[in-house]
């Protein structure tokens, strides 16, 4: 049975005509050559007819963005390093603080809290 | 940055499908098929389709739980999300082929009642003709409406072929168990018209198992003694009952049996091995098809089931043949052949009653027994009123009446 050229290429059957070439375009280019000529057979498939590829769309499984078919280790790198927003700004303390204590900008450690000290 | 970005929710995704296809899969197919790689990757979006239904606490709850699928086709049956019910319709049309390759016919039977179940959900809310626009947005209403009506006709095309090369095997080879499913298969897709042209399966099997039979009779020379005659359509009664015994199989293996019986007969063969085990072929078939004519389910078989009766009979002798002309003369009335002949039976058994007569002591007994003489003559005429042999038989009735001393018109009121 030959399979989908969507699920085949897991590319959203979503995309437009111009997003779908280029997309095809990538995976060529990323591909070793042994695969390429199977990649540009689903390729001709899928804009030999626009009806084709409407049936061919239909016929395969919904793959919206959030459905990235990289592997997991692939997709882990790709999310930036997680950073503390509260480390990223200066932080003024209020008036109160300044009653408190002689005016002055402090960079809070969230690991390390100013406590008040009695 | 925010703190949950569309990478989070790639991974997350992936995570979610890794761990839960693969016992999706297992459980949904009767634990017959494992996920392989390509599944999971494939079906990656599936688990977050699946958790915008309001099924999904229940199912995740009991997904590895014995009575999974029972609460699935519940869920399927309660409408699941568009983008949900699209991954069912086509995995689950997956797993059904999947199945029956590996020949676990029941589990490929439910699994195909899901597919459709799915498809006619997306086919119903419009979600095909939505995905179709979105994909190509200059397409016109009619052209989507023609591509979404004959979207699975090439499935349905698939299983006709399936179908027909299954019949066409020797009987030998004939995988009963395959053309159960074949048969079950077409039950569950029957009268779904909304994604391809409905198939008559029984359309199907009728002119597969008539072809297969011509094919093979032509190889059959019907004058020679040698030839195997009731082979081909032996094979076809196998066929046939695969199939679940449809009255319109039937109906096609007696429009090729008659005439073969009808040209062993005119070879003068008609007293042979062959004829008979043919004629008795025939005749298990025909109490299912009486059956069908009668509820006006079989048209125009009449005469062919007489003609067996009417063969059947022939190979009785005498009052023997009665029961047989009589039910080739229920199911079509005035048949010719079944007519005549009973009204030569009858005639014998005048024949037999005016001995009978003959040999009677007292006077009274003789009249009785000519009176029941009168009455096979009488039911001879009305049977064949053209048996040139009724006014011999009336004439040597008369001489029996004018032996016995009774005078014949004593009768003609009875």
């Amino acid at each position: 049975m030959t399979e989908n050229p969507f699920d085949a290429l897991e590319i959203d059957p979503k995309l437009s005509g111009k997003e779908l070439t280029r997309r095809i375009r990538k995976i060529i280019e990323r591909a070793p050559d042994g695969e390429r000529a199977k990649i540009q057979a689903h390729w001709q498939r899928l804009t030999m007819h626009d009806d084709e590829r409407v049936r061919f769309a239909l016929l395969a499984h919904p793959r919206p963005q959030t459905a990235d078919s990289r592997g997991i280790a692939t997709l882990a790198e790709a999310i930036p390093p997680a950073t503390s927003p509260l480390s990223r700004e200066p932080v003024v303390l209020t008036r109160v603080d300044v009653i408190a204590r002689e005016r002055r900008v402090v960079r809070l450690d969230p690991f390390r809290p100013v406590f008040d000290e009695t | 940055m925010k703190w949950w970005s569309p990478a989070h929710r790639a991974l997350l995704n992936a995570l979610t499908a890794e761990d839960i296809v693969p016992r999706l899969i297992l459980r949904l197919s009767g634990g017959h098929v494992t996920a392989t790689q390509d599944d999971v990757r494939r079906l990656r979006d599936w688990p977050h389709a699946l958790k915008e239904s309001s099924s999904w606490p229940e199912l995740i709850q009991h997904l590895d739980a014995p009575q999974f699928s029972d609460r699935f086709e519940a869920a399927i049956a309660a409408t699941m999300p568009d983008r949900a019910a699209h991954h069912h319709a086509l995995l689950l049309g997956d797993l059904a082929r999947r199945l029956a390759e590996a020949r676990q016919y029941d589990d490929a039977l439910r699994c195909e009642s899901w597919s459709k179940t799915s498809w006619q959900q997306i086919a119903a809310s419009g979600y095909l003709d939505r995905l179709a626009l979105a994909v190509e947005p200059s397409s016109s209403a009619d052209d989507r409406k023609r591509l979404i009506e004959t979207l699975l006709q090439p499935r349905f095309d698939a299983k006709v072929a399936e179908l027909r090369e299954r019949l066409s095997e020797p009987s030998q080879q004939l995988d009963e168990t395959a053309l159960v499913y074949l048969r079950q298969w077409f039950d569950v897709w029957g009268g779904f018209d909304a994604l391809a042209r409905p198939v008559s399966f029984v359309g199907v099997a009728t002119r597969a198992i008539g072809a297969q039979l011509d094919a093979e009779l032509q190889h059959v020379d019907l004058s020679s003694a040698d030839s195997d005659v009731v082979s081909p359509f032996r094979t076809a009664r196998l066929r046939t009952k695969a199939l679940g015994d449809p009255d319109a199989v039937f109906s096609e293996i007696l429009t090729r049996m008659i005439p073969t019986l009808w040209s062993l007969r005119r070879a003068g063969r008609d007293e042979t091995k062959a004829f008979r085990e043919l004629v008795d072929e025939g005749i298990s078939m025909s109490d299912a098809l009486i059956t069908a004519i009668a509820s006006g389910a079989a048209l125009g078989q009449n005469a062919r089931c007489a003609d067996l009766f009417v063969f059947r009979a022939e190979r009785e002798r005498g009052a023997d043949r009665r029961p047989f002309l009589r039910k080739a003369l229920d199911v079509c009335p005035g048949h010719r052949n079944a007519s005549m002949l009973l009204s030569y039976v009858l005639l014998h058994e005048m024949q037999l009653e005016l001995f009978n007569a003959k040999n009677a002591l007292f006077t009274a007994g003789r009249k009785k027994i000519l009176a029941k003489a009168h009455q096979k003559l009488r039911e001879a005429e009305l049977a064949f009123a053209l048996n040139e042999d009724i006014e011999k038989y009336r004439e040597r009735f008369a001489e029996a009446c004018f032996k016995a001393g009774i005078d014949p018109r004593e009768f003609e009121h009875d």
